[in-house]
């Protein structure tokens, strides 16, 4: 279960103060895809930020699996994978020694990393690539294996912050068909996303931010009941602009 | 620990698959100091060679005089006499080596050498090599063939010429062999700042890669995510860098002393400075040197958006290393600086500056620059890690 009990970031510049998360309470359950859907700069990427113990909120706390993100970071940690769109692998390592690197970081035995990496390398079909080393991979072979080395450690709770980005369609479809073998699995995941297609067909409840704050929390079809729609785009706008 | 050498492991597994950059690193020094010594050898010897043979062209206005003293010189040389010729010019141009021009009174060789008052002028002309070495030839056979003249006169006068040769000086000079060495040897003299420079140099590009450019292409979240501590992510690429460092500035030395040899053919005599206990002294400092650099170059990095900025924000402390490396090649630069010894990295200079050029080793101050130099890498280390767990460092990036 994660809680995010009146979550504030306010970030102060020499010139202004933003308030980029603004008293935002919501709670996950486990075996959960829990989306967070929002334009650019609504506060999605700020919230994973500090659910994943990288950023400190400035007022309320969150809650993964009984553990403070502030007070207990290393036992978040030990329960969280992170992936953000943003990193970039290169250079000599292949994914087969990057995953080996992080699996060690996650201080897993060495026999069990070489199992964890067999069943990953199979799940994402990474036969061809796996001892090729990544700086020469596509967009879609690095995202695998960022995702497999955020899974390295078979965490309960897995953060993707806009997960298909740049990702081709095949590529995409894989990342979306394996976050849902995580959920019948009994992971909970939480993911931001900007694109609607992406929130609409993965996510059990679509928190919709905007300007850091929550505007609707709810299943799909709820959103959609609530506002008289039959796409979460129109609904996402129909909320926006009505709240 | 074991998370420490985790990250420190990955990092050197990570370059040394770099075939290119390893090349850059460890190879391309030794081999570009002994391409650059070699060629300057080469050069060099070719040069002496060609001076040896050239006939060298000497405008005179008395043939008979020049080469009576010039009976004894080792070179070729071809006199003439011309009217109106213009000497600044011809020489300028290369058209002759040197020009002797006697004074009216003086009509024979013997002239020269009973005349009270023989007034010479020589021309030469400094851009060129072949002028500079006759003419200093020609002034030296002049001197001589006075000399030889005057001792001459005084023996036919029942004196003895030793007389001119007196008084009998002999030199003592009390430094030891290793100071001697040292002394006369520009290699030994440029160790300090050479040692210095490298140690920084390498940092520039491995250590800012690891820290500033985790940071650039958003990996370093996917550490600081991980369960290993802030501190270990900081102590296993500190301890990287500083390898790397050593590494680097131990094959430039080594590249320099062997193209340096190269070049002097084969007298360099610099393993003469290097007792067992300079040897271990130097070490210790280079360490001391080594660990500091690298915890403000990682401290650096983590603060920078980026490679570049990082780069930009690292030029200081080249500049510091360099100047000071500079002032280290003059003889007893850091006497009136001694506050030096007291400063943080730069006291490292001083250090092994004066392990090569004094009698005697002082351990105080050895000892008290190498642990100047952890006490300061130790509280940069801490502030980087503290940098590692404030989101203001982190998340100052591009994006």
């Amino acid at each position: 279960m994660i809680k995010f009990n009146g979550v504030v970031k306010t970030f102060k510049t020499k010139k202004k103060t933003v308030n980029a998360v603004n008293k935002i309470s919501f709670s996950v359950n486990p075996g959960e895809i829990f989306g967070l859907l929002g334009p650019n700069g609504a506060g999605k990427t700020t919230s994973l930020r500090m659910l994943s113990t990288l950023l400190r909120p400035t007022s309320g706390d969150i809650n993964v699996y009984g553990y403070d993100t502030v007070k207990s970071p290393k036992e978040v940690r030990e329960r969280i994978g992170f992936l953000s769109s943003d990193m970039n692998l290169t250079g000599n390592f292949s994914p087969r020694e990057y995953l080996k690197f992080f699996g060690r970081l996650n201080h897993i035995e060495d026999d069990k990393i070489d199992k964890r990496i067999e069943e990953l390398k199979d799940y994402f079909e990474m036969n061809e690539f796996i001892d090729r080393k990544v700086g020469g991979f596509s967009t879609g072979m690095k995202q695998k294996t960022l995702i497999s080395i955020a899974l390295i450690h078979d965490p309960e709770v897995i953060i993707f912050d806009e997960p298909t980005n740049g990702l081709d369609i095949m590529t995409a479809r894989q990342v979306l068909d394996f976050l849902r073998n995580l959920r019948k699995n009994g992971k909970t995941i939480i993911l931001s996303t900007h694109i609607m297609s992406v929130a609409q067909k993965m996510c059990d409840r679509i928190a919709i931010v905007h300007e850091g704050q929550l505007k609707e929390l709810d299943t799909l079809q709820n959103i959609l009941s609530k506002t008289g729609t039959d796409e979460l785009e129109d609904a996402f706008f129909k909320i926006v602009e009505v709240k | 620990m074991k998370d420490i050498m985790t990250i420190f492991k990955k990092e050197v597994q990570h370059l040394f698959k770099d075939k290119r950059t390893v090349f850059n690193i460890l190879v391309l020094p030794v081999f570009m100091f002994i391409l650059i010594f070699g060629a300057i050898g080469m050069f060099m010897n070719s040069k002496t060679e060609e001076l040896q043979k050239t006939l060298y062209r000497i405008y005179t206005n008395n043939s008979e005089i020049l080469s009576q003293i010039l009976t004894d010189s080792s070179y070729d040389t071809y006199l003439f006499e011309e009217k109106d010729f213009d000497i600044e010019k011809e020489l300028q141009e290369r058209n002759i080596h040197a020009a002797v021009i006697f004074n009216d009174n003086l009509k024979s060789f013997d002239d020269y050498l009973t005349s009270d008052s023989p007034a010479i002028e020589i021309y030469s002309y400094s851009g060129s090599m072949a002028s500079d070495r006759i003419t200093s030839s020609i002034s030296y056979l002049m001197r001589e063939n006075r000399n030889m003249h005057l001792k001459s006169l005084i023996d036919e006068n029942g004196l003895d010429s030793a007389i001119l040769d007196k008084p009998t000086i002999d030199f003592h000079n009390v430094a030891t062999e290793k100071e001697k060495s040292a002394q006369n040897n520009f290699l030994i003299m440029m160790l300090p700042y050479l040692l210095a420079l490298y140690l920084v140099q390498a940092s520039f590009g491995i250590g800012f890669d690891t820290t500033a450019g985790e940071k650039e292409r958003q990996t370093l979240t996917i550490l600081l995510t991980n369960q290993v501590s802030r501190t270990s992510i900081v102590w296993g690429k500190i301890l990287f860098i500083m390898l790397m460092n050593v590494l680097s500035a131990v094959t430039s030395v080594v590249g320099l002393t062997i193209g340096a040899t190269i070049m002097m053919g084969g007298n360099s005599n610099i393993l003469a400075a290097f007792t067992p206990q300079t040897v271990l002294f130097l070490f210790l400092i280079v360490i001391s040197m080594s660990v500091l650099i690298a915890a403000i170059i990682a401290m650096i990095g983590i603060y920078s958006k980026s490679v570049k900025e990082a780069t930009a924000l690292g030029m200081p402390l080249l500049i510091i290393v360099i100047l000071v490396g500079i002032i280290s090649m003059q003889p007893e630069a850091f006497e009136t600086m001694r506050w030096l010894l007291y400063t943080p990295l730069v006291n490292g200079i001083v250090n092994i500056k004066e392990l090569f050029t004094n009698a005697q080793i002082s351990y105080m101050n050895v000892g008290l620059g190498v642990i100047i130099n952890f006490v300061f890498a130790g509280i940069f280390t801490i502030a980087t890690a503290k940098m590692f767990n404030n989101e203001k460092y982190i998340f100052r990036t591009e994006n």
